[in-house]
């Protein structure tokens, strides 16, 4: 508006109190509306601040890592060095009668996690004759008193993921499309749930992250905001909303939460195995979990037992 | 508020454009290396909390934001300067909400932002809106969300699957009118408009 008319419309208002009670009246619902706009930016702020949070979390990783390589690479240049004293070792050893005594000690294996073996173990190593050019230190003495320890492999850790997918059944949490007992929320949660059940789990997002700051108790909301952060792979904001659920303690949300949990946590493997074990280990505590079963399952395919 | 890509006068076209230009530019600046920094500097050495600090932040961009969407921000300074000032001008209204009066000399803050007591105001009004927009349904302050925030009625339509503008629109006017009859249904802030008329 330009000033001229401004100054106008001002006049007119202190000239007319009705006029001026109007004015006053909607300024205020503005204001009023404008408190939606302010909830809608803080939630929006929070979830920023997640974003900037896990970029953070992989930061300190970053700058362990780098004292690290730095280490690495001094060993390596050490090992190299190593195996240059070696080779000029041998080289001068090959003119000496007698090879300088070689003191065995017994081979120790240092502590590990179970780790998986090969299934049938190398044969004992034959001392190799002193002229046949080796690289193993075996060749340059008499062979070991005792047989070499059976080489560890690492084991494979299981494809985590793939094991929460595969237990992820959308059926535990929402009605399949079509079915009996189908929506039975606000027409808001109807929408978004039948996005949900189209596969557009970010337009299910869009349309519940206003809505649930306006209402931060509306449960049931927030468990279908969950699973689509689940299945859009933004695990850790729905790792959040899942504890909010559980910690409602609203009933069937909460116990299908600990076990929409347990699978997200799964997704996080190895990084977050202590939190999924304590969750785990709840639902294994309570047979009338509705999801203790499935917890056994779950347990049975981790452990192999 | 330099930035290759965000200009000072990029991020004001953003947030008054609105949508997601909006949203992007808000979260630019949230996200601008040493701007929380600087709040929180000035919130500490002013007798406030690492808490207080954040509050404050978060209260700015809200404050920020409004500004630039309601064409208060005039451009006499630089967005960054005109950021911090609003931040300050913030910590000084909490203290005195608090009792903790702080000397504020005038050129410490900006004149584009509202006074204290203009905000003292605004905050009386907060529980009363609360109240009544907890009571229009989800849908309605959904809608008023995006009327607020100036959206065309063909936008508003689409985003809330109306069959087309004439539609919301009836819509956002039924939602208003809910809105203010709740308002004026409430003796409270019959009482409180009285005494600003």
């Amino acid at each position: 508006m330009p000033p001229e008319e401004v100054r106008a419309f001002e006049a007119e208002i202190a000239a007319d109190p009705e006029l001026a009670a109007l004015v006053q009246q909607h300024r205020l619902e503005r204001q009023g509306l404008e408190l939606l706009v302010e909830r809608d930016l803080l939630a929006r702020m929070q979830a920023w601040d997640r974003e900037t949070d896990l970029f953070q979390q992989a930061q300190p990783r970053r700058a362990v890592l780098r004292p690290m390589a730095w280490a690495l690479r001094a060993a390596a240049i050490l090992a190299l060095a190593a195996f240059g004293y070696w080779l000029l070792q041998r080289n001068n050893t090959a003119v000496v009668d007698e090879p300088p005594p070689v003191v065995h000690t017994k081979p120790e294996i240092k502590p590990r996690a179970p780790t998986l073996r090969r299934p049938s173990p190398a044969p004992p190593r034959q001392a190799a004759p002193a002229e046949e050019p080796s690289g193993d230190m075996a060749g340059q003495g008499p062979a070991p008193a005792e047989p070499a320890p059976i080489e560890e492999i690492p084991a494979t850790a299981p494809d985590y993921a793939a094991l929460a997918d595969a237990f992820f059944q959308q059926r535990d949490f929402v009605p399949l499309k079509g079915s009996k007992g189908g929506a039975s929320g606000s027409a808001a949660y109807n929408q978004a749930l039948d996005k949900f059940q189209d596969g557009k789990y970010q337009d299910v997002i869009s349309k519940l992250r206003p809505l649930l700051s306006l209402d931060p108790d509306a449960v049931q909301q927030k468990e279908l905001m969950a699973l689509s952060l689940y299945q859009s792979g933004q695990y850790e904001e729905a790792i959040l909303l899942f504890r909010d659920v559980i910690s409602s303690r609203k009933q069937p949300y909460a116990q299908r939460a600990e076990w929409a949990l347990a699978l997200t946590l799964l997704h996080q493997m190895p990084a977050k195995k202590p939190l999924f074990d304590r969750v785990l280990a709840g639902m294994l505590s309570n047979p009338q979990h509705p999801f203790y079963t499935r917890a056994k399952q779950l347990e049975a395919r981790l452990t192999g037992h | 508020m330099a930035n290759t890509d965000w200009t000072d006068e990029a991020l004001i076209a953003g947030i008054q454009i609105g949508g997601s230009a909006r949203e992007e530019a808000l979260k630019r600046i949230y996200l601008l290396p040493g701007l929380r920094e600087t709040v929180i500097r000035h919130v500490l050495e002013h007798g406030g909390s690492r808490q207080d600090a954040q509050d404050i932040f978060q209260e700015t961009l809200v404050l920020f934001d409004r500004n630039l969407r309601e064409g208060r921000f005039e451009g006499k300074s630089a967005l960054r300067t005109y950021f911090v000032a609003i931040a300050k001008w913030r910590w000084v209204t909490v203290r005195r909400q608090h009792g903790r009066y702080t000397n504020l000399a005038p050129a410490q803050y900006d004149a584009e932002v509202d006074s204290p007591e203009a905000e003292t105001i605004r905050s009386e009004y907060r529980e009363l809106f609360q109240e009544a927009l907890g009571q229009i349904g989800e849908r309605c302050r959904e809608l008023l969300q995006l009327y607020q925030l100036e959206y065309s009625m063909e936008e508003i339509a689409q985003r809330m699957q109306y069959g087309n503008a004439d539609v919301a629109k009836k819509e956002a006017y039924r939602c208003r009118m809910r809105f203010r009859e709740l308002l004026e249904n409430n003796p409270e802030f019959a009482v409180l408009l009285k005494g600003l008329t």
